[in-house]
């Protein structure tokens, strides 16, 4: 817990110092970016590391978080323009009636979401989580891909007992032994992997559940500033670009932005897949989720929404055509 | 530098651009067909995956066996054409592409073939139906996540190998195209430089060409270089120098030549001249020696006359000796007489004037044979006539030749028995034919041989052969006349032979 805190204020810092500089240069537009300190937002973290949206002509104002779900309810609550965050809670948000809209997709994974368990606590296969103490966050995707693996395993909610924490509680919680695994993402899943060693077992299903993660914002401020979303996203691809050329630099970068050992970022890096695109499998997996949702009744909603309304292909239409691949 | 040299630079340079030049073309080529092999397995690639997402559709539908199948038939044939791809294609961006496309087209195996195990367990499918039924769709919807990004991922990979092959075949044409271009600038260039200098050269040459063509032979062409046209300007020079110089010594010839011509056309003048005189002195000669001769019979008949008479009358007074006086004078006027005949006769051999016509030498012979009694037995005579060709001639004339030269054979052949008398001909020389007749007689000395055809010219005593020797004379003028040639050829005792020949002459 004491660690996420240190790395928030850390970055806050970081950022803090680098804004005032941009405000050297009053031409720019300014736009406040909600983005999570996960490596799914790198690519965010290294356009600002690299100077990227200032070269594009933009001014950002960083706000972080430690996962998406806050994230896209700074953008909600009116407290950022943009903000990354993974499909479940744009799901939900969609659900609850919310005008927004995803812009682009930057980061997908079948290996990033994972439960972790303590072998001392008799675990030793997914079916033993039976009657077991699990953390979760809810309204992430993370709950999505628990209840799937659950489903694939016979193993039904009531079987278990769920702890809902957040992302930055799960090391301390797990470890401590407050429960006796943990169902999250990166980081901490890598961190706890290695704080527990042999005492921990990681179940993992890459072919039940895609983590797809993206840059989110209300439905008005995109038509409002179709400029700033394309020079955003011009300054994303070039981030990609950059991360593909240069891998090494750009894991020190994220590594140094998210406060976490090198080796750590390394050894996880292969599992991440950086894009910036817009597929059709955004809408398969918003859908998925949405009956998933309906079905579990953790909505009030009981129609699927038309996703097309929620994605805006504009922006990313003009600065990559060749990534835009969703059917119209 | 030399033109041979410059054209030898000039295909070696070539020669060396081709070298370069033909390999990367086929490489670039090669490249350009790996290029499109490697597109048309995408294409192939990309077929059998969308023939596939078809049939796991109409799987999942339908629930048929048959569509299982033939989806799995495709999955080895994707799997195949994948681990193909993998060895042929080379260049980084597409192997990560392939990469990618690996991982997600075995996810989807992965994924399908979970599905056949829930679908293939009806116990579980009827235990908890409505869980069943989430997870398959659960991960239906990672299948489909999973198809769409093989499908991209092969449509990057497709749209790669097509962009490459177009960017490898443009490439061959545009190298195909420098080429070209470089060998002709290259062949124009060297033409250019070669037809620079040949035409200065060649200007040079023809402006030299036309002066010493128009005979200006001290005129010497300007060159410069060390090439072949300056040899040749050189040797042009230098025949130019030899021609003024081999003109100058025909002017020179040509010079004294015409100083000779005109020298031979003054002597021929003077010739013509003392020919001229010649012929009229040698006229005067003829009329003289005529009338000489017709004046002196007249007087030796009176002296004959009157010594006749005068021995008639006094034959009884006139003593012995006076008697032997007389005989003398009348012998002496006698043989005068002949003399005077003979000189009158050559003489009019050669005033009158000739009847030239064709003229059949055997028949000539056989009519002198004739005439002459040669075939008379007492004669004892061998006569030997060949056959003679036809000649143009005055048949008189020529009558006579062989009257003489047959006579003759005949009165030096006299005592031999037999006589053998050969009449014959040859024509061995040019423009002529030779006659002869040849006898077995007392023949003659022939450092003698040129005093035979003169006037009055005897061999031999008068009293051994009668004659006044004006025979052979008059066949010598009769010979002249017809523009022929008379000569002999003997020997003391051994016999003789008379030629005389006649010009090949067309009837005029």
């Amino acid at each position: 817990m004491w660690k996420a805190g240190v790395v928030v204020m850390f970055a806050a810092a970081l950022f803090g110092c680098q804004k005032s500089n941009q405000h050297q240069n009053q031409s720019f537009q300014k736009i406040t970016v909600a983005f999570t300190l996960q490596p799914e937002s790198s690519l965010v973290h290294i356009a600002h590391n690299k100077g990227f949206f200032k070269e594009e002509g933009l001014e950002i104002e960083p706000q972080l978080h430690t996962y998406g779900k806050s994230a896209l309810k700074s953008v909600l609550d009116g407290k950022a323009d943009l903000a990354t965050v993974a499909e479940t809670p744009v799901m939900f948000a969609v659900l609850n009636g919310e005008k927004i809209c995803i812009v682009a997709n930057i980061f997908t994974s079948n290996e990033n979401t994972a439960i972790i368990a303590r072998k001392d606590r008799g675990i030793a296969s997914p079916k033993e989580i039976r009657g077991k103490r699990i953390a979760f966050t809810p309204g992430t995707s993370v709950e999505f891909f628990m209840d799937s693996f659950f489903m694939a395993n016979d193993i039904e909610r009531k079987d278990v007992h769920i702890v809902g924490l957040k992302p930055e509680e799960m090391f301390d919680a797990l470890v401590s032994g407050k429960v006796d695994a943990a169902c999250t993402w990166n980081f901490p899943l890598a961190q706890l992997k290695k704080e527990l060693g042999d005492r921990g077992i990681t179940f993992l299903d890459k072919h039940i559940y895609t983590e797809m993660f993206n840059i989110a914002a209300q439905q008005d401020f995109v038509v409002k500033n179709p400029e700033a979303t394309k020079k955003f996203l011009r300054a994303l691809i070039r981030a990609d670009q950059f991360a593909e050329e240069h891998p090494k630099e750009a894991q020190e970068i994220i590594a140094l932005a998210l406060q976490v050992d090198y080796n750590l970022v390394r050894e996880v890096w292969r599992e991440f897949n950086f894009r910036v695109s817009l597929d059709q499998s955004l809408l398969v997996v918003l859908e998925d989720e949405t009956r998933w949702a309906i079905l579990n009744h953790l909505t009030t909603a009981s129609e699927m929404p038309n996703y097309l309304s929620y994605i805006n292909v504009d922006a990313l239409k003009a600065v990559k055509p060749a990534a835009v691949r969703i059917i119209r | 530098m030399r033109i041979a040299t410059r054209l030898k630079l000039s295909s070696a340079l070539s020669l060396g651009a081709l070298i370069v030049m033909i390999p990367v073309l086929v490489w670039s080529f090669i490249a350009s067909g790996t290029a499109k092999r490697n597109s048309l397995l995408a294409n192939d690639i990309q077929k059998n995956v969308f023939e596939r997402t078809s049939l796991r559709d109409e799987y999942f539908l339908y629930n048929e066996a048959r569509a299982r199948i033939q989806w799995h038939i495709k999955k080895d044939l994707i799997a195949q054409l994948l681990q193909k791809a993998s060895t042929l294609f080379k260049i980084e961006a597409n192997r990560i592409i392939l990469q990618e496309m690996k991982q997600n087209f075995e996810d989807t195996v992965v994924i399908f073939s979970r599905i056949e195990q829930f679908r293939g367990d009806p116990a579980a499918r009827t235990a908890n139906k409505e869980i069943y039924q989430a997870l398959e769709n659960r991960l239906f919807s990672q299948l489909l996540l999973k198809a769409y990004a093989l499908h991209e991922a092969t449509s990057r990979l497709q749209e790669s190998a097509r962009a490459r092959a177009d960017a490898t075949y443009n490439r061959a044409i545009i190298l195909t195209f420098i080429f070209i271009v470089v060998m002709a600038l290259a062949t124009l260039l060297n033409s250019l430089f070669i037809n620079g200098v040949l035409k200065k050269r060649l200007a040079a040459l023809e402006k030299g060409a036309r002066i010493i063509s128009g005979g200006n032979l001290e005129y010497r062409i300007e060159y410069e270089g060390s090439d072949e046209l300056a040899d040749l300007t050189r040797t042009i020079n230098s025949m130019t120098e030899n021609l003024a110089k081999l003109y100058a010594s025909l002017e020179e010839e040509i010079a004294q030549r015409k100083k000779s011509a005109e020298d031979i056309e003054k002597l021929n003048e003077h010739l013509e001249q003392h020919t001229g005189q010649l012929e009229a002195a040698n006229k005067e000669l003829e009329a003289f020696s005529y009338s000489v001769s017709h004046d002196l019979r007249a007087p030796l008949r009176h002296i004959t006359g009157f010594v006749e008479m005068l021995h008639k009358r006094n034959t009884t007074t006139l003593d012995e000796k006076s008697c032997h006086y007389m005989e003398v004078i009348s012998e002496s006027a006698k043989k005068m007489g002949n003399l005077i005949d003979d000189l009158l006769s050559f003489s009019r051999m050669g005033r009158i004037e000739m009847m030239k016509t064709r003229t059949s030498m055997v028949q000539l012979v056989n009519d002198v044979r004739k005439e002459l009694q040669i075939d008379d037995k007492e004669m004892e005579i061998e006569f030997d006539l060949k056959p003679l060709p036809v000649v143009y001639g005055d048949p008189a004339m020529l009558r006579l030749v062989l009257i003489n030269l047959i006579a003759n054979a005949m009165k030096f052949s006299h005592g031999r028995t037999p006589i053998r008398i050969e009449v014959n001909y040859r024509n061995d020389t040019p423009r002529e034919t030779v006659f002869f007749v040849r006898d077995n007689g007392a023949g003659f000395d022939m450092k003698y041989a040129d005093k035979l055809f003169g006037l009055f010219q005897r061999l031999h005593s008068p009293a051994d052969y009668d004659g006044t020797g004006i025979g052979l004379a008059n066949v010598r003028r009769i010979i002249h006349r017809h523009g022929g040639r008379t000569w002999a050829e003997g020997a003391v005792d051994k016999g003789a032979t008379f030629y005389f020949s006649l010009p090949d002459r067309e009837e005029g």
